[in-house]
């Protein structure tokens, strides 16, 4: 989603003064560590990859998926997320706010976008598991953090991954998805320490 | 008479945000130290802006273009050329606080005064920003630079859940684990002086006068002003719906004006660390 995300940013002839985060590293975590995403800009690509060990970033940004999935998507407002505790920002915080108001100038919905490009559908489709995903991501951590990545690396900037690989993915996602709900719905609750 | 609801736009998105959720006027600046809020990415160049006018006045909402720091008196082209390129692009009015450049502005163009006062959001101790605190640290301030925490100049750490926020290297606050952080503003932080620890200047709060709207309709004020160009279009759109009802609320009959709990929760869950004060409305300067 990130990746697709950032392909929108870099074509788009109206965004102005990215030059500063040219070759510049960002890392988005969260706070267990369960997901862990280094993007870099270059030559006006975005890549996204999974570090494999700890790598270092110009710019660290931390927080639970939603919070992630906030900044990246514009679905909330980021200082009220860093105001409760759910996104930090480490590192070089010059490019970290520059990436964040350049993320908040974008005036493009999504949604709209998903359905320009593979139809009503599929990107109902995705809307609604993205929406779960995040849900059940807060609630369990990484299993959706997994199929976040995933997804990224499939449907990026390659404009010859198209519909059906999509539909395909996202079958398997919505399987895994519902398979989580129902060991998330089998776990006991937890009980109160006794007095 | 009722007070327009002058709104914040950092962004062409967040400018749409204002007009479409019922502000009065909305208020932008350019991508130069002529503006408050010189940070990174911010505000709008000159297709922006315009196609940001456009959209305002589709919708009856007058814009507001802010060339609100001290220009710089070796060189002020910065912000002279601001205020030309604001009438240029058919701008309603300038927001203006350098006597120079309400001279300029006097000699170039129609003036009349307007007079409003901050109601929502980030709240500087200083008259309309007008402090050099910043200055001391970090060498930047929001006169001559728009900005009084500059980004370059801010580092945050945690460790073990604590949140610790340097400005050149110099600690100004910490959080405790789970404890609302603030702007990472020199005003607001925490500090050691006469005896006394904590926020010595101000509290790191978000300013909210909805309980005051009556008197300030009574004042005469004619702009409401909230804070808030950094932010995105989400804080935009709920803070100007909220400030919306509430200012109608107040207009249809002062006398029965009563805040309404979800008007301050909305406002309240955006807040700087998470709370609200009346600011130099009601307290004492420290």
């Amino acid at each position: 989603v990130l990746k697709f995300i950032l392909a929108r940013i870099f074509h788009s002839e109206a965004m102005e003064g990215l030059q500063p985060i040219h070759g510049k590293r960002f890392l988005f975590c969260t706070p267990g560590g369960e997901l862990r995403l280094i993007m870099r800009i270059e030559d006006h690509k975005a890549y996204v990859e999974r570090p494999p060990g700890d790598q270092d970033a110009d710019v660290t940004i931390r927080g639970d998926l939603a919070a992630l999935a906030a900044l990246c998507l514009g679905l909330e407002d980021t200082d009220s997320l860093f105001f409760s505790r759910r996104l930090l920002l480490t590192g070089d915080t010059s490019t970290g706010l520059l990436f964040k108001n350049v993320m908040a100038n974008l005036d493009f919905d999504l949604r709209v976008e998903l359905e320009r490009r593979f139809g009503k559908r599929i990107a109902t489709l995705f809307w609604r598991l993205a929406e779960q995903g995040i849900d059940a991501a807060l609630a369990v951590d990484h299993r959706l953090a997994g199929a976040a990545v995933i997804l990224g690396k499939r449907f990026g900037l390659s404009p010859a991954e198209e519909a059906h690989s999509m539909e395909k993915e996202l079958r398997r996602l919505k399987e895994e998805n519902a398979a989580l709900k129902r060991r998330m719905k089998r776990r006991p609750a937890r009980r109160p320490a006794s007095v | 008479m009722k007070p327009e609801l002058v709104c914040p736009a950092g962004n062409l998105p967040s400018l749409k945000a204002a007009v479409d959720a019922g502000g009065d006027a909305v208020y932008m600046g350019f991508r130069n130290a002529s503006n408050a809020r010189n940070f990174e990415g911010l505000n709008f160049n000159r297709d922006e802006a315009s196609a940001g006018i456009d959209y305002a006045h589709a919708n009856g909402v007058r814009v507001f273009v802010a060339v609100n720091t001290s220009s710089n008196p070796e060189d002020n082209t910065a912000w002279t050329s601001s205020i030309d390129m604001a009438a240029e692009l058919g701008a309603d009015a300038v927001i203006l606080a350098d006597i120079g450049l309400l001279a300029y502005a006097r000699d170039h163009y129609k003036t009349q005064v307007e007079i409003e006062i901050f109601v929502s959001g980030g709240l500087c101790v200083m008259a309309e920003g007008r402090c050099w605190l910043s200055s001391y640290i970090t060498g930047d301030s929001p006169n001559m630079h728009g900005v009084c925490s500059p980004a370059h100049a801010v580092r945050f750490e945690e460790e073990g859940g604590t949140l610790e926020v340097r400005l050149d290297g110099l600690l100004v606050n910490r959080f405790a684990p789970g404890e609302a952080a603030a702007y990472p503003t020199l005003c607001k932080g925490c500090f050691e002086a006469g005896g006394m620890q904590g926020h010595v200047m101000e509290d790191p709060y978000s300013l909210n006068v909805l309980e005051m709207l009556p008197e300030i309709f009574a004042a005469g004020v004619q702009g409401l002003k909230i804070e808030g160009r950094q932010r995105g279009k989400h804080y935009v759109r709920e803070v100007v719906s909220t400030l919306r009802r509430a200012v109608d609320a107040c207009a249809d009959n002062p006398d029965i004006y009563r805040v309404r709990p979800e008007w301050m929760a909305s406002l309240d869950a955006m807040s700087e660390g998470g709370g609200h004060t009346s600011g130099a409305y009601v307290d004492e300067w420290r």
